[in-house]
């Protein structure tokens, strides 16, 4: 039976910042499934200058592929008619509204504003700037006034005031809010910029009165309510609400996209990170969840059932490379090519990449610097998130950065070497595109969210061990050494015994729909997550890629010999085909 | 229906340049004046950043007495350098510490919580140039005008910011072609020179040298064009660089650099905005010029420009525009059109990769 709405297909779509997706979903056989999907680039710039147009575009085309009627004089059939044309349902997720620039203002560098960072961090929004009252008053008056002028020159369209424990002193969020009151008494115009803030709750009264008349002022709990007692969420979800409220809504066609729906169009990143806490619900697992996009990439970690979100604006494979370039720079993005390219050639291929974001890399060469900039912009986020070395249960790949792949192998490559996550993952690839639709459609229909998740959006890539030593690498010229021993027993029957060499990568074919056991047998000091040395039987499911076993070593050491370098690049991608 | 983006180069047609003040103005010419590139159509004042003087600090007092020292009230006309606020010492002028404005303005804000007040400059007076020769075709009064000519319009890629206009000059003889600075003499001053592959950055120092007004180039590294942003010609005026197909080493493409060719003598108008490049050059014309091409889509026939390795700036003719996802040299599945380049080589590659040519 479909859900309590009576929901029996539905269009899901995302306008994405380069790449409208829109799918067809339909209750087929008792189960909602996938039917088709289109891809377009997304029109919020001239000449179109409307998210509507590369809908209907898409639509367009998935009405050309199905042959059912989905559009009428430009608007959405529906609900479902009995001659088949329409949909009973639409639901729209968009990261095209682009970053909200905030600053974000509090008392102490270390703690209150970077707690504050974090809680900006988790939807598109650009941190322009940091105000920290810490260190001593000449310190911090002098810092302060670099501080203003930058101040005026970003503009904020929201800020972040933090500071304090709960009942501790007041003095600095004071402090503070004389240097917001000062700044924005010079940068107001005729509206008031919100400013959340989520500091000491006995400073909500000076806020109110230093504040009070200069801003749009909301008042939230306490980011850092006491020492180590970390609480984002009140305001993360002020920070979406702004950036629904400030970005989305002034979408060019946000409006018609919105008389559409049937559910509340959601930021792209918040509804993917609800299909990562309903996997990790599902599957009773710890699951992390990357997207690497044209302009933002995200991580979404569900560790302990703690969800914990990280969206980095202006870091992707589209407009957003520019973005990698200044934080990482040329050596680390060149690092994992198996060619060379000078800072110039390379900065001119991201700066044509940024003009022309839509565009898909039709060379090898041009599909490896992509991933080289897909690897970077995920390390810069994960290090952020102080994920590096993560153990996860379950690893999803999502984004434009990671599905255009010439193989899956490479898709797999990438995450390992930026993630470098240890023990034993599932490994997930979202194919289609179609995670943050399901976030939206969960919202509305949630049975059909989480069948369609499950059987259609999320390919199986394999799985991934990657045994380590407690003491990171082996030293040089005991690389040879056997890492890891283990004998698959496959499901279907037959077995393979296996020897895989520290500082060697090694994929084993298990194809998707298969299972097979592992009798793993990790060498004296390495460890798979049974603990050192520890061996044990793990079942296993099968992929595209299969069973990949990573005994690179943690972190992961690149030759510093250009050519020696280029070589194990060349030798890693070899080992996951080509 | 997949919409392409578009990639206009037209030898002849109706072009409207959107005239807009950046705030309200007034506007100086009439509907049906005929205007040059630099004649004034509109003007306004514009406001200027204000200024925060720490009162409290340069005083040695605190925040919250600086209205007691303050000798310019809320709202009063400062001149620069005129004292605005004045701490007495207690023996005659043992110990007195003046505040001076930096600037001249109107004091504004002070503020007895950060112990700061801030000086607004007068507003400047900014003059709006028509940009291009042609005949006022719309008055939007108190905004701006719109202009009406005919003539070629080539659209770029990006830029270096600005505008300008000056008589085009070819400097290369084919696409291939990089300017090097050896290409730019004193023939070249007050010109916008016409390169074709690439512009070193000798070549970019030379031409502020020559005094050239602008650049139009098949391709230039990246990261000069943020140098070049800073290069100013005399009159404090920038150095406008048009980039046609994109960063790098990029052949201009050969219809498009033929038509340059055919132009050159000619006053053109040209704009380096990002997102927004493009050279106009007008023509007399005793016909009517087209206003628009009619195709949206991509269909066989259409005209395109590849922007992606390792077909970059070709232009072709489409022959099919399949509808299932096919291959690319990668291995990727994509939906893609078959294109015969003027080589003669018929290729596939992704719609997304492709411009729709207007002519």
């Amino acid at each position: 039976m479909p859900g309590t709405t009576e929901v029996q297909s539905a269009l899901v779509a995302d306008c994405g910042s380069v790449l409208t997706k829109v799918a067809l979903l339909d209750f087929i056989g008792g189960e909602y499934r996938f039917v088709a999907r289109s891809e377009v680039p997304t029109t919020t710039t001239a000449p179109f200058n409307n998210v509507m147009v590369g809908l209907r575009s898409a639509i367009n085309e998935i009405e050309l592929v199905t042959g059912r009627r989905l559009l009428q004089d430009g608007d959405l059939v529906t609900p479902e008619r009995d001659d088949g044309s329409g949909v009973d349902a639409f639901v729209a997720t968009t990261s095209a509204a682009g970053a909200l620039p905030v600053v974000v203002a509090g008392a102490t560098r270390d703690f209150s504003t970077a707690q504050g960072i974090r809680a900006v961090r988790s939807i598109y929004a650009q941190v322009q700037d940091v105000i920290a009252a810490d260190s001593t008053d000449l310190r911090r008056w002098s810092e302060a006034e670099d501080k203003l002028e930058l101040f005026r020159q970003v503009q904020p369209e929201a800020i972040l005031l933090t500071g304090g424990f709960d009942g501790g002193s007041t003095r600095h969020v004071v402090e503070g809010c004389g240097i917001i009151a000062t700044a924005i008494a010079d940068v107001r115009g005729t509206a008031k910029v919100p400013l959340v803030y989520a500091g000491n709750a006995a400073a909500r009264q000076n806020v109110v009165e230093l504040l009070g008349n200069l801003v749009d002022l909301r008042v939230v709990d306490n980011v850092l309510p006491a020492f180590g007692r970390e609480n984002l969420a009140p305001a993360q979800a002020a920070i979406s609400e702004l950036y629904r409220q400030r970005r989305m809504a002034r979408l060019a066609g946000f409006g018609q996209l919105s008389a559409w729906t049937q559910a509340p169009v959601l930021p792209s990143a918040d509804a993917q990170g609800l299909v990562m806490r309903f996997l990790a619900r599902q599957y009773d697992a710890n699951v992390v969840g990357v997207d690497v996009g044209g302009d933002a990439t995200s991580l979404f970690s569900v560790l302990d059932g703690r969800f914990r979100p990280l969206v980095r604006s202006g870091l992707g494979v589209g407009t957003g490379t520019l973005g990698v370039w200044q934080e990482a720079g040329h050596r680390s993005i060149a690092r994992w090519l198996p060619y060379e390219l000078g800072p110039t050639d390379l900065r001119n291929r991201l700066e044509n990449k940024r003009l022309r974001p839509a565009t898909i890399p039709q060379t090898r060469e041009d599909v490896l610097l992509e991933l080289a900039l897909a690897r970077e912009a995920l390390r810069l986020v994960v290090t952020e998130a102080g994920l590096h070395g993560v153990k996860a249960d379950i690893l999803i790949a999502s984004g434009g950065g990671l599905i255009h792949a010439a193989h899956y192998g490479q898709t797999v490559l990438v995450l390992l070497d930026a993630l470098q996550p240890v023990a034993v993952s599932r490994l997930w690839l979202d194919k289609l595109s179609l995670l943050p639709q399901m976030g939206a459609l969960a919202t509305l229909e949630p049975m059909a969210a989480g069948q369609a998740t499950v059987r259609d959006a999320l390919l199986p890539l394999g799985t991934l061990i990657c045994p380590v030593t407690r003491r990171g690498q082996v030293a040089a010229g005991r690389e040879s050494k056997i890492a890891l021993r283990f004998r698959i027993a496959y499901a279907q029957g037959g077995s393979l015994d296996v020897e895989v060499p520290y500082g060697t990568l090694e994929v084993i074919p298990l194809p998707p729909g298969q299972q097979a056991t592992l009798d793993l047998r990790p060498a004296r000091g390495f460890d798979i997550g049974l603990g050192p040395g520890r061996a044990g039987k793990i079942d296993v499911d099968g992929g595209v890629v299969g069973l990949v076993v990573d005994a690179r070593g943690r972190p992961l050491a690149l030759p510093a010999d250009e050519v020696a370098r280029r070589e194990k690049i060349r030798e890693w991608l070899l080992a996951v085909g080509g | 229906m997949y919409y392409p983006p578009r990639y206009r180069i037209s030898p002849l047609t109706t072009i409207k340049v959107e005239r807009l003040l950046p705030v309200q103005g007034e506007v100086l010419v009439q509907v049906g004046q005929r205007v040059a590139p630099s004649d004034d159509v509109a003007q306004t004042y514009v406001p200027r950043q204000s200024c925060t003087i720490d009162v409290a600090r340069a005083l040695g007092v605190s925040k919250d007495r600086i209205s007691r020292h303050l000798v310019k009230g809320e709202g009063e006309t400062v001149e620069p350098d005129e004292i605005i606020a004045l701490r007495r010492g207690r023996l005659g002028f043992a110990g007195r510490r003046v505040c001076r404005a930096p600037v001249g303005g109107t004091l504004m804000n002070p503020s007895a919580v950060t112990g700061r007040v801030n000086i607004v400059p007068p507003p400047t007076l900014f003059s709006l140039k028509a940009h291009v020769k042609g005949r006022v075709g719309n008055v939007m009064p108190r905004f701006g005008v719109v202009i009406e000519t005919q003539g070629a319009l080539i659209w770029g890629c990006t830029g270096t910011g600005g505008e300008t206009s000056g008589v085009l000059k070819m400097v290369v003889k084919c696409p291939e072609d990089e300017l090097v600075a050896g290409r730019i003499d004193l023939s070249c001053h007050g010109s916008i020179v016409v390169g074709g592959a690439w512009i070193s950055e000798a070549a970019l120092l030379q031409a502020v040298r020559m005094n050239v007004r602008g650049i139009i180039v098949g391709g230039m590294d990246a990261i000069r064009l943020s140098h070049s942003q800073d290069l100013r010609l005399e009159g404090d005026q920038n150095l406008v660089v048009v980039i046609i197909e994109g960063f790098g080493r990029i052949p201009m493409a050969q219809e498009t650099f033929d038509l340059f060719a055919s132009l050159e003598g000619r006053e053109a108008s040209i704009r380096g905005e990002v997102g927004n490049a493009e050279v106009i050059v007008p023509q007399a014309q005793t016909v009517a010029a087209p206003v628009s091409p009619g195709r949206e889509f991509l269909e066989p026939g259409s005209t395109v420009r590849i922007v992606r390795e390792p077909y970059t700036s070709q232009i072709g003719t489409v022959v099919a525009v399949p509808s299932r996802a096919r291959p690319i040299e990668t291995g990727v599945l994509v939906r893609g059109v078959e294109v015969d380049l003027t080589s003669g080589q018929r290729v596939f590659v992704p719609r997304t990769n492709v411009e729709l040519v207007l002519r």
